[in-house]
């Protein structure tokens, strides 16, 4: 019995020891900053002097004092609702077009795929800004239509759209979600619905669209993390610029750290993008219950 | 099946233990390389140096080659290379002076000396190493303007200061005259203006959003007045900077230059920025040092800033185009230092980095460079114009981070049109105030 016992415990410690690449990481590089960052919230910490503790005066200086914070919430509160919605569009139509029968199929979604991967990158945020310079490649391709050259990243109202491109761009694991989704709907559904006289726009909206809604749940709700959290395209194509319009939540954070030395303000800042974070989430998840469909009655 | 388990858990086992073991081996040596200096080191012994700067593709070269052949000088010295552009640098700097893992010799910028020492002290004054760097060929003034309290915080790499880098094209075609004193704030409107209606295209004035602050404090310094002054009291009245910030109006409604919406997004890369390099810009104000980086598709000049008539000081200040600093954290202070001099002061360094960091400030520097004729006469003439007509040099307000992020972004609002000039002057000076208010308190 004794020797069993002894040997399931060292069977665990082999476990553990496998996974300890990640334990061990993620304890380093991400609970002890998590932890940390809560209490150099509540300090003057500037990376480099020794914090003292301020109380809850980051916070209340936030609200009440600083102009960039409430103009940063709003461009972000703009970028999400912009760029998540197109890009789950988007993801869908790319995803129903290629869940045709066609030769090749395998070919182009691999193709497809390919701008997630080159995505987040700076190199390719370098690349949107030269093709969306005033002398860049677009507008060059608009001249040929005759039409005159557009600010996309000089005019603050159109800047934060093309930012947001960017985004919709690294549509692909949404896509291949969707792909994943499209496939799992069942053959006879369609054939029953066309038998009954249902167009295709029609079947789009009865059948697909509602057998879809639990994987639109989950897309969205990963897509708007990542979207509250945008700071490459920002940081490399506009700098926060043209006044602010670009001038995203993570992009605050990083200058008030990085560029002002107020460590502990940032701390307090990232907090409250957490909390935002959290609450749209539990928002999007709570109302999800109304529209979103699961076939054995799923539960959450 | 289970051999294979076992083979491989063995395998992770032993990896593991290998890695702590290791991670134990070198903490221990570090402690123990902690407490004896390089004083005490054997000749044979292999000291490494980490070395940082930022810079375009001209200074990368002549630093390396500065490197190898220091190091074949000294074959016991290894110095590592950590180069890179412009972007990023700083925030990588303050991350790693911060976790004290910044490399032995640095090369930092002149307005970050205030906003770093109020933080600690991160660099060591070259003056406690006097026996190695010999600083007596370096003038007083060129080493009070990187001074804190009083405090050297380096050695100054190279004078830059600003002049209007034009293109020699773009003035012949347009019929500007090359003379170097040409330019007051009237006929810069004027000749700005014929430049635009002859050709929608070109612009005869580029000026970047921050490029366009300073011009701002410079039109100003010229009325003796500074919107900020270095006891961080405001300088200027509403009526005062509304007047300068019409001014700045004038120049966008004239087409005198280029307008925001096309140039903003190319501030701080001149180099890539496709307007100039095709040749629709006249001038900008640029700082001396970048001239070979915007010189290669055409021949540039430069002339004297605009000037007002009868003013005391032009605005131009020659600052240090950069600053090689002794990290105060590094092991090897005292090897770092006898690099630095050597760069600076041998003759050896100074032919091979030649004008990679602008003219060189030590007399015997620009002699050196001068004989063998490897000073690029732009960049001599910058400076040559500059201690013509000198300026003051940047306070502490100036530097200020927080400070010059308000001044920016109201000259945004400005050249796009957001705000009138009487509207930006009067609300930029009540935010600055508060901003002021806000400093005062935390220190």
């Amino acid at each position: 019995m004794k020797q069993k016992y002894k040997k399931r415990r060292m069977k665990d410690y082999v476990g553990l020891l496998y996974i300890s690449p990640f334990i061990i990481g993620f304890l380093i590089f991400q609970l002890y900053p998590f932890i940390s960052s809560i209490i150099y919230s509540f300090t003057d910490f500037t990376m480099i002097k020794k914090p003292d503790f301020v109380g809850f005066s980051n916070y209340i200086n936030m609200f009440t004092k600083d102009r960039d914070f409430w103009n940063s919430v709003k461009v972000t509160f703009k970028y999400v609702l912009m760029a998540v919605p197109m890009k789950l569009i988007f993801a869908l139509f790319i995803a129903m077009v290629l869940n045709m029968k066609l030769k090749s199929i395998n070919f182009f979604r691999t193709i497809y795929y390919l701008p997630s991967i080159l995505g987040g990158s700076v190199a390719v945020a370098v690349m949107w800004r030269f093709l969306f310079m005033y002398d860049g490649l677009v507008n060059n391709f608009l001249g040929v239509f005759n039409i005159p050259p557009i600010s996309w990243l000089g005019n603050p109202d159109i800047s934060l759209y093309t930012i947001g491109l960017l985004a919709v761009w690294q549509f692909g694991s949404s896509m291949v979600l969707f792909l994943a989704g499209l496939k799992q709907i069942p053959e006879n559904l369609y054939e029953a619905s066309a038998i009954d006289g249902a167009s295709k726009v029609k079947q789009f909206f009865v059948i697909t669209l509602p057998m879809l809604t639990p994987i639109i749940l989950f897309n969205m709700v990963m897509q708007t993390i990542s979207a509250f959290q945008e700071f490459t395209g920002a940081f490399v194509i506009t700098n926060g610029g043209p006044m602010k319009s670009t001038y995203l939540y993570g992009m605050m954070l990083y200058d008030n750290a990085f560029v002002h030395f107020k460590m502990g303000y940032a701390s307090a800042q990232s907090w409250i993008l957490f909390f935002i974070i959290v609450t749209i989430t539990a928002i999007l998840l709570k109302s999800s219950k109304r529209w979103a469909y699961y076939e054995d009655g799923g539960d959450f | 099946m289970r051999t294979l388990k076992r083979i491989v858990s063995l395998f992770f086992i032993s990896c593991f233990l290998l890695f702590s073991i290791v991670g134990c081996g070198s903490k221990q040596d570090t402690e123990s390389s902690n407490g004896k200096d390089d004083s005490t080191a054997k000749k044979d012994e292999t000291i490494e140096l980490r070395f940082s700067w930022w810079g375009g593709e001209a200074r990368h070269e002549g630093t390396l080659a500065a490197i190898d052949a220091y190091m074949k000088e000294n074959p016991n010295i290894k110095i590592e290379a950590e180069y890179s552009g412009w972007d990023g640098y700083y925030q990588k700097l303050v991350t790693q002076l911060a976790g004290q893992t910044a490399p032995d010799i640095i090369q930092i910028n002149y307005n970050w000396l205030y906003d770093l020492r109020r933080q600690g002290k991160f660099f060591t004054d070259p003056r406690d190493l006097q026996d190695i760097i010999d600083i007596s060929g370096f003038s007083q003034a060129s080493l009070d303007a990187i001074s804190v309290d009083g405090e050297l915080q380096g050695l100054p790499t190279g004078l830059n200061a600003v002049g209007m880098i034009y293109n020699k094209e773009f003035f012949k075609k347009n019929d500007i005259p090359e003379d170097i004193d040409y330019w007051n704030w009237d006929n810069l409107i004027e000749v700005g203006k014929r430049v635009h209606e002859a050709d929608p295209n070109q612009y005869l004035l580029n000026e970047f959003p921050n490029s366009l602050t300073s011009l701002v404090d410079m039109y100003l310094e010229q009325q003796d007045k500074e919107i900020i002054k270095g006891d961080f009291t405001l300088g200027v009245n509403v009526d005062e900077l509304t007047e300068a910030y019409e001014y700045v109006q004038k120049l966008f409604d004239n087409g005198v230059i280029a307008p925001f919406e096309i140039t903003a997004l190319f501030q701080d890369k001149t180099e890539q920025f496709p307007k100039w390099l095709n040749g629709e810009i006249g001038m900008f104000m640029q700082v001396a040092s970048v001239v070979p980086a915007l010189s290669n598709n055409f021949e540039v000049g430069v002339v004297r800033v605009p000037l007002k008539e009868g003013a005391k000081s032009s605005g131009v200040s020659i600052n240090a185009t950069n600053i090689f600093a002794v990290n105060d954290n590094g092991k090897h202070k005292e090897e770092a230092a006898k690099f630095i001099n050597w760069m600076l002061n041998h003759e050896e360094g100074i032919n091979v980095l030649k004008d990679v960091r602008g003219v060189q400030s030590t007399e015997n520097g620009r002699k050196i460079l001068l004989d063998a004729g490897i000073v690029n006469p732009v960049i001599s003439q910058t400076i040559d114009i500059a201690s013509k007509y000198p300026g003051e040099t940047s306070n502490e307000a100036e530097l200020n981070s927080e400070l010059k992020k308000i001044k920016y972004q109201y000259i945004e609002m400005l050249g796009y049109g957001e705000l009138s000039p009487s509207e930006a002057a009067s609300e930029m000076l009540e935010v600055l105030e508060e901003k002021i208010k806000e400093l005062q308190a935390d220190n």
